[in-house]
């Protein structure tokens, strides 16, 4: 209902007659007084709340609303003054409890007075912009009681040392501080000023020093996990704290101070700490521990920063005395190295990273930045060593050709996508693409694959990796076998047709030229026999296939013999060069190296090479007659035929001596793939030109970085003499106006 | 003169409230709650006046005849807060109006 005009009630009011009566105010105040006094005493039942309320809207609406306003602020004010005197003559032990006592008392009573008075809050407070009579009451508090001389510093004292008792393990009543902490919030009035200023504050600074010197004692006692524990177990405790018995906005204060006082200053020390820290942990793969520090790190400002970095630090230690020591293995066994040590030196790679993965997932919450920065570890290591692309070539040749044996299709792929890791952090792939040609080609021409699946998965898994581009001339290989099988049928029943058979089986890969690793064909002198159904293929197949031309690589074959030996007749399974040098014995039984070489022309390092197998101690098909002192063959050696060559099997597989990249052939290589880059690097340079017509010149070199960064990483100066040479062949011209940009000529 | 509404029968929730001349009306608590004063009056948590002890309040300048207006017009009050349905008119006697508003303005309604 609507608030009745000023006018009108007076008039009708007038008629009660109380109005006119000068000691109206005083007499009513006295009543009101008495009331007040029977409030704090706790005996309002006998009060009739009627009366008082009508008393108090008679005085307002009478305009003695500022009568009873101060005299209610003199009273209550005078009261507090009691209260406060009996509260600072309480004892110690009594001393929160009084205070408690007495601000319930005071509330109770302060609300009950605002009841009897709401017509005064409602009306005379409100239009002259005062306290409200509830809020009157903790302000008079507040002055009074809680900032009272002897009370206030004995207050916060009392508080400090009971959240101190209580750190140190004692028992104290939760309950109790709740309450003050409560009256010093509601004292505030609708702001936490009372409570920030008289508790908060010292309180934070109490906690600061406190963790200060406890950390302070713990690291110098206790191992990085102990102390981890612990700061996990006080920052709990802190917690628990708040949630008891302070304000929940003092949460996140007094989080800071204990983090800062138990973690950020103390990092550095935890991390390097000797037989406990971060190092040892990985060391160690103490995960629930990585795990501690990984969550207690976050929460402080660059503690994943700095955890991050020694990690990254200690993986790319550890990596790179991985990647050197193998060069160092490698050196010491250039020439007799087996497979094995690119094996272990991959397969303590792998395993490396399983455990850095292992731990990523388990301890550190696959948090984005360790991954990526583990990653970059990975890929500074595995970049330091020139060689890794032709080691991961080497090793999934390894996998291919023999460690896959009987291993299920899934573990295949999850051994190649291993593989497949690593080899995305390397940054020469063009590198890794010849050696993986190189070793697929012997793969498929000497049948030494394992699974014809697993290598197409390798490759599958090699184009969705890098690309069409990469894998095309791979996948020409597989085809070229695929087509020289159909080649081959047809060849046989070319042959069935002649009267005379031929004298020896050939078998014949067809191979284009390109997709397969050139080698520079230095033929040899093939027996009669042989050319002669050399020969025959080549009409058939010339027959079939008009204008192509036929190049025999005789250093990539094997050859079957059938040898007839004092002891016994065996069957000797040897490569080409081999079966020719083999088959000149045939004519005589004891020949020169000199002599072998004029007669077959194989290479002289080739030669050497399967010289060396014949001579080998377990199959010595061949005596070596030496002058020199060398374990290898020396080109004075004498060669003799073996006629007491003896061997319980009847197939006997000259093991060719594992062809290990000599310094010369990896210089080679590597040329190539500088020669392979020269053109890559121009075609891209024209490609971007042509789309752009004028570029700046470090534009330029910064988009062919990125475009062939999924190949290699070109370097910058390279980079620039390309462009120079495209200027030189009128490609592209620098700009008149300026000389840093360059214009594409079409 | 007793007006009486069917309320709930719970002892509890009965007040009685008497004009000035001395009537009496019985009412639930929660239909008087429409008054702020006599809200305060009563359900203060810690406040036992002597009101609330005794479910009885005693208005002693508030005439019978607006005493009754105003309690019809708690329960009209309640009946048509939150309801959807066309508010009807509150009838209201002209003598009375003056008095009304000035209970009204006391009652805080």
């Amino acid at each position: 209902m609507a608030k009745p005009n000023g006018k009108l009630q007076f008039k009708t009011l007038q008629g009660h007659g109380a109005f006119s009566d000068p000691d109206f105010p005083k007499r009513t105040w006295k009543l009101l007084k008495t009331a007040m006094r029977q409030i704090h005493q706790k005996n309002a039942s006998n009060l009739s709340f009627e009366e008082l309320y009508r008393n108090g809207y008679n005085m307002v609406l009478q305009k003695h609303g500022e009568i009873l306003y101060n005299n209610l602020k003199k009273m209550v004010d005078k009261h507090l003054k009691g209260v406060a005197k009996t509260i600072s003559d309480s004892m110690d032990d009594k001393f929160l409890q009084e205070l408690n006592g007495s601000w319930i008392n005071h509330k109770t009573a302060m609300l009950m007075i605002r009841d009897i008075l709401m017509y005064m809050d409602r009306n005379y407070v409100k239009q002259n912009n005062l306290l409200s009579v509830f809020d009157l009451g903790l302000c008079l508090f507040r002055d009074n009681v809680a900032h009272c001389p002897s009370i206030k510093d004995r207050l916060l004292n009392t508080l400090l040392s009971m959240v101190q008792k209580e750190r140190e393990g004692e028992i104290i009543d939760r309950i109790l501080i709740k309450n003050i902490v409560e009256m010093l919030i509601d004292l505030g009035v609708n702001s936490k000023g009372v409570y920030i200023e008289d508790f908060e504050k010292p309180l934070l600074l109490k906690t600061s020093s406190h963790y200060q010197a406890q950390s302070q004692s713990l690291i110098t006692t206790c191992s990085c996990p102990d102390y981890m524990k612990k700061v996990e177990i006080c920052l709990k405790e802190e917690l628990e704290r708040v949630s008891h018995y302070l304000d929940s906005s003092s949460e996140p204060k007094l989080k800071e101070v204990c983090e800062k006082q138990l973690i950020s200053n103390h990092m550095r020390t935890l991390i390097d700490m000797e037989n406990s820290g971060l190092i040892s942990m990985l060391k160690d793969d103490k995960i629930d521990d990585l795990k501690r520090m990984y969550s207690l790190f976050s929460r402080v400002a660059d503690g994943l920063n700095l955890m991050k970095d020694v990690i990254s630090g200690y993986v790319k230690e550890i990596g790179k005395s991985i990647v050197m020591d193998e060069e160092k293995v490698k050196l010491l066994l250039i020439i007799y190295m087996n497979t094995k040590e690119q094996g272990t030196y991959f397969q303590s790679l792998l395993d490396l990273k399983d455990k850095y993965d292992n731990l990523l997932s388990n301890a550190l919450f696959n948090d984005k930045q360790f991954i990526h920065s583990i990653q970059q570890a990975f890929e500074y290591f595995i970049n330091l060593n020139p060689r890794s692309p032709e080691y991961i070539s080497l090793f999934i040749d390894e996998k291919l050709k023999k460690g896959l044996k009987g291993v299920s299709e899934e573990d295949v792929d999850i051994i190649l996508d291993k593989i497949l890791m690593l080899f995305r952090l390397i940054q020469e792939k063009d590198v890794f693409e010849k050696y993986y040609k190189q070793h697929l080609a012997k793969r498929l021409l000497l049948g030494r694959s394992v699974s014809d699946d697993a290598e197409r998965n390798m490759i599958a898994k090699l184009k969705t990796e890098c690309g069409y581009q990469f894998t095309s001339k791979l996948e020409g290989m597989f085809t070229d076998m695929r087509l020289s099988q159909d080649t081959m049928a047809g060849f046989k029943n070319f042959i069935q047709g002649f009267d005379k058979p031929l004298p020896i089986d050939l078998n014949v890969h067809v191979l284009t030229t390109g997709f397969w690793p050139t080698q520079n064909t230095s033929n040899c002198n093939l027996p009669r026999e042989i050319l002669h159904c050399c020969e025959t293929f080549k009409k058939f197949y010339l027959g079939n296939h008009n204008g192509r031309l036929l190049l025999w690589q005789t250093n990539m074959g094997t050859a079957e013999l059938k040898a007839n030996f004092p002891s016994k007749t065996h069957e000797l399974q040897v490569s080409s060069y081999q079966m020719v040098i083999l088959l000149h014995f045939n004519d005589s039984p004891r020949l020169s190296f000199k002599e072998i070489s004029d007669l077959t022309a194989i290479p002289v390092l080739d030669l050497k090479r399967n010289l060396l197998a014949l001579t080998n101690p377990k199959n010595k098909i061949l005596e070596k007659e030496s002058t020199a002192t060398t374990k290898g063959i020396d080109e004075s050696d004498i060669f003799i035929y073996n006629s007491k060559f003896k061997s319980k099997l009847f197939r006997v597989k000259i093991m060719a001596v594992a062809q290990k990249e000599t310094p010369v052939e990896e210089k080679e290589t590597r040329e190539k793939v500088d020669e392979d880059r020269k053109h890559q690097i121009e075609a891209s340079i024209v490609r971007i030109m042509k789309a752009r017509r004028t570029l700046e010149h470090s534009n330029l070199v910064s988009e062919v970085i990125k475009q062939l960064q999924t190949r290699f990483v070109p370097n910058p100066v390279v980079v620039k003499k390309r462009i120079e040479s495209l200027i030189e062949r009128e490609y592209l011209e620098r700009s008149k106006q300026d000389r840093k940009i360059y214009n594409y000529m079409a | 003169m007793s007006e009486n509404t069917d309320t709930n029968d719970l002892n509890q929730d009965v007040l009685r409230l008497y004009s000035s001349s001395g009537h009496e009306f019985v009412l639930s608590r929660k239909m008087s709650y429409v008054s702020g004063t006599i809200k305060s009056m009563l359900s203060g948590d810690n406040s036992n006046f002597m009101e609330d002890q005794n479910n009885e309040i005693r208005f002693r300048e508030i005439s019978t005849p607006v005493l009754e207006k105003v309690i019809q017009y708690f329960y009209f009050k309640h009946k048509y807060t939150n309801s959807t349905t066309d508010l009807p008119e509150f009838p209201i006697n002209e003598k009375v109006v003056v008095d009304l508003l000035l209970a009204a303005h006391f009652l805080d309604s």
